[in-house]
């Protein structure tokens, strides 16, 4: 039998996950050993698949893969753009590396962290179901099955959310979440009944070359734009993400920011390729632009006024969407000019860069507050303190996430921030000295934090001796280690793996 | 009145219409459960937008086989409106099942009173 | 790649090897510096308590620690008339969330409708 494991990559990513996802409810009948060595198992499978595919983009070049068999034949009788593609390039292969780094991290820090839960069985289903809807968003070439891959993403989140369901805010969360991820796809489906209905097809190469601006193009862009945003987290549509992010667990909360951030990678798709030049740039450039700087400055100033340590953190995850939006909105703004060459595609690459930087050390502070909650139990600001006497691991991994956040050298949060404010100064110097203003203002919110609870005497009432158990350690070392890998060789990764995803995005 | 235009927009327009009555409940009411209601009107009326836009004039739906012509109805838009069918009956139940452990641990279900997240 | 383009990846001055190397070098700077210092500290039990101005810590343990919310007291209070409306705005409720979104899709439609 000839297979070409490479070539079927793409199908093999999304497969691991949901075979497992219904293999482990039989697993746990048998074992309960067994299904945790299934859980590690499958994600290991699923990392395998995805090397294989980043190593060919990298090294080969992008390539679509039909679902059915058979090669992509454009047009004839049985052409193959009436059935359903996945497109497997710099956009996909970063997306799904994000993904598996963030989920290996979160399911070794699970292993202990839900020790004490019941139903973990469902967890685990749970968790392969959301790691394949997110791939799912990043992989596809079609619109619809985007939508189908949104839905599989929003209903396993939302019940992930609600895990602890003897806690009555987190099935209030999970509530708020699920309602707001079903309108936005009831909204999502009625822009693509109006570019179905105009050129009759839905993927998106052969859309990208019969789009025109009708008046129905720009409503159905406009639609598109404001629900993906909402999937994101960006200001005015980001209510839901301080709730949501706070009442997950530990480990759910670190892959959520990952399958937030998917919802900002099929932004950039359907505006640079599926759009490109066809609508005026220059405004909808601005109003991306308009909408980072609103995240990055109102998510930075109501994380100041906050008193529970998760909250905080999902309002600063909200501040650091917008310097994605900002970067990659001022490339969006120069796109076809000639000022593209100059400070556009920089302007992109940061905006780019920082997402993966991002899902690191976010996922990182997320499992270390994780850590705090399941050592002491407490949730509020007031009542911590003094937890660096004993917790000395947590209390180094916290200090890496802080200045990584707050764009200190060296660490990789300042190599893709520096790319962003010297290419956004060129475009207008005020975003930029926004975007610094709110870096200084992270740097005060995570010093308040870690004054807040790891500084101060030895209190006689949450004072326990060791640290947290081993394997949430391993999973926060993880994490660690990436970040301090892309902190020490940040050219390297933007010229590998950054660029490859930019030029993907049809951005010359 | 031009009687024909307005036959063959009426899709159209009962679309317009269901998307705003599901609009407007789930933006003015404070039930959960009329909440949900109408996020079940606004998904019939995705679907409805959907299947209408498939049509073209002359030619029949394609469930026949010995039929009298074969001009007959691409069914992509009709695939697309099963799979949204489908996936808005599983959203559905994952709703109403949290509705259910909300009114056990709040004791109402009232979008004022469930709003201990606040700030 | 333009030339440009090529400046701003930091590669140069802003190259964090370089930057590390600077810091191992203070690193170092300082321990010998700390080895200056007096050898003859004996660490007694009095040694480590927290000061207080005078006041002894076990009148009101609670007051050792400044934490949570009482830090940044001074920054939010002044800046009393930009926080009031924006964290009232955060209300909680579903409704709520949901006027944001339609508002923006109006919004945002009628911006590029003229622009």
């Amino acid at each position: 039998m000839n297979i070409d494991i490479v070539q079927h990559s793409p199908a093999l990513i999304l497969a691991v996950p949901l075979l497992f996802a219904f293999l482990t409810p039989l697993v746990d009948r048998i074992s309960e050993k067994g299904r945790d060595a299934l859980f590690f198992l499958g994600l290991i499978i699923m990392a395998f698949f995805v090397a294989i595919m980043a190593y060919e983009v990298y090294t080969v070049g992008e390539w679509s893969y039909v679902f059915g068999g058979g090669t992509v034949t454009p047009t004839g009788a049985d052409s193959s753009f009436f059935r359903i593609l996945f497109v497997a390039d710099g956009v996909s292969a970063m997306a799904s590396i994000t993904l598996t780094i963030s989920a290996i991290g979160a399911a070794i820090y699970s292993y202990t962290f839900m020790k004490d839960e019941t139903g973990l069985n469902k967890f685990n289903t749970l968790f392969f179901l959301m790691v394949a809807g997110v791939n799912g968003m990043v992989l596809t070439g079609d619109l619809f099955n985007l939508f189908v891959w949104f839905e599989v993403a929003s209903v396993s989140s939302a019940a992930l959310i609600a895990f602890k369901t003897y806690e009555g805010k987190a099935v209030e969360a999970a509530l708020k979440y699920m309602i707001i991820s079903v309108i936005g796809g009831l909204f999502f489906l009625l822009s693509i009944g109006f570019l179905y209905g105009q050129y009759g097809v839905l993927n998106y190469q052969l859309l990208a070359e019969n789009i025109t601006g009708t008046n129905l193009d720009k409503i159905a862009l406009t639609i598109l734009v404001v629900v993906l945003a909402l999937k994101a987290g960006a200001v005015p549509l980001h209510f839901i993400i301080p709730d949501a992010y706070s009442m997950a667990p530990g480990s759910v909360t670190a892959v959520l920011v990952v399958a937030s951030q998917a919802g900002l990678w099929v932004l950039f798709r359907v505006v640079f390729t599926l759009y490109g030049v066809a609508v005026n740039t220059l405004t909808i450039g601005w109003i991306v632009i308009v909408l980072g700087i609103l995240s990055m400055f109102i998510g930075v100033t109501m994380a100041l006024v906050q008193k529970t340590v998760k909250r905080l953190m999902a309002y600063h995850a909200i501040s650091q969407t917008g310097y994605m939006l900002l970067g990659v909105g001022v490339g969006l703004a120069v796109l076809g000019k000639p000022e593209m060459g100059l400070y556009g595609r920089t302007a992109m690459e940061g905006g780019v860069f920082h997402i993966i930087n991002h899902a690191m050390y976010k996922g990182l502070l997320f499992l270390t507050a994780g850590a705090i909650i399941f050592k002491t139990g407490i949730r509020k600001l007031d009542d911590l303190g003094g937890l660096g006497h004993s917790m000395k691991w947590t209390m180094g991994f916290f200090i890496i996430g802080a200045l990584a956040i707050a764009g200190i050298p060296p660490f990789n949060g300042f190599a893709s921030k520096l790319m962003i404010y010297k290419s956004v100064y060129r475009f207008n110097p005020l975003l930029s000295i926004i975007a610094m203003v709110v870096s200084i203002l992270t740097l005060a919110s995570f010093v308040k934090v870690f004054h807040s609870i790891f500084m101060g005497p030895k209190d006689e009432d949450i004072y326990d001796t060791g640290d947290v158990p081993k394997p949430m350690l391993a999973g926060m070392t993880i994490l660690a280690a990436f970040v301090i890998l892309f902190s020490l060789f940040p050219g390297a990764v933007v010229s590998n793996i950054v660029e490859p995803a930019v030029e993907a995005l049809g951005v010359i | 009145m031009n009687w024909e235009a307005i036959l063959m927009t009426m899709p159209y327009m009962t679309v317009v219409i269901l998307f705003m009555i599901g609009l407007f409940t789930v933006l003015f009411k404070k039930n959960l459960i009329k909440i949900i209601m109408g996020i079940a009107i606004m998904q019939n009326a995705a679907n409805l937008f959907l299947v209408s836009l498939a049509y073209r004039r002359g030619e029949h739906a394609p469930v026949f086989t010995s039929a009298e012509s074969t001009e007959m109805v691409m069914p992509t838009a009709h695939a697309l409106t099963l799979t949204s069918i489908v996936i808005g009956l599983a959203t559905t139940a994952l709703l109403l099942s949290f509705v259910i452990m909300i009114k056990k641990h709040y004791g109402s279900i009232n979008t004022d009173d469930v709003r201990r997240c606040k700030e | 790649m333009s030339a440009l383009a090529y400046q701003l990846v930091p590669v140069s001055g802003w190259n964090p090897l370089v930057l590390i190397l600077l810091a191992l070098i203070v690193g170092v700077l300082v321990y010998m510096i700390y080895r200056l210092g007096n050898h003859s500290y004996k660490e007694t039990k009095y040694k480590r308590e927290p000061f207080l101005s005078g006041n002894s810590p076990a009148d009101d343990p609670d007051s050792l620690h400044i934490g949570g919310s009482n830090l940044y007291w001074g920054f939010t209070r002044a800046l009393k008339r930009y926080f009031e409306p924006l964290v009232r705005g955060h209300t909680g409720l579903l409704n709520d969330y949901l006027y944001w979104f339609v508002i923006t899709v109006v919004v945002i439609m009628v911006v590029l409708y003229f622009v």
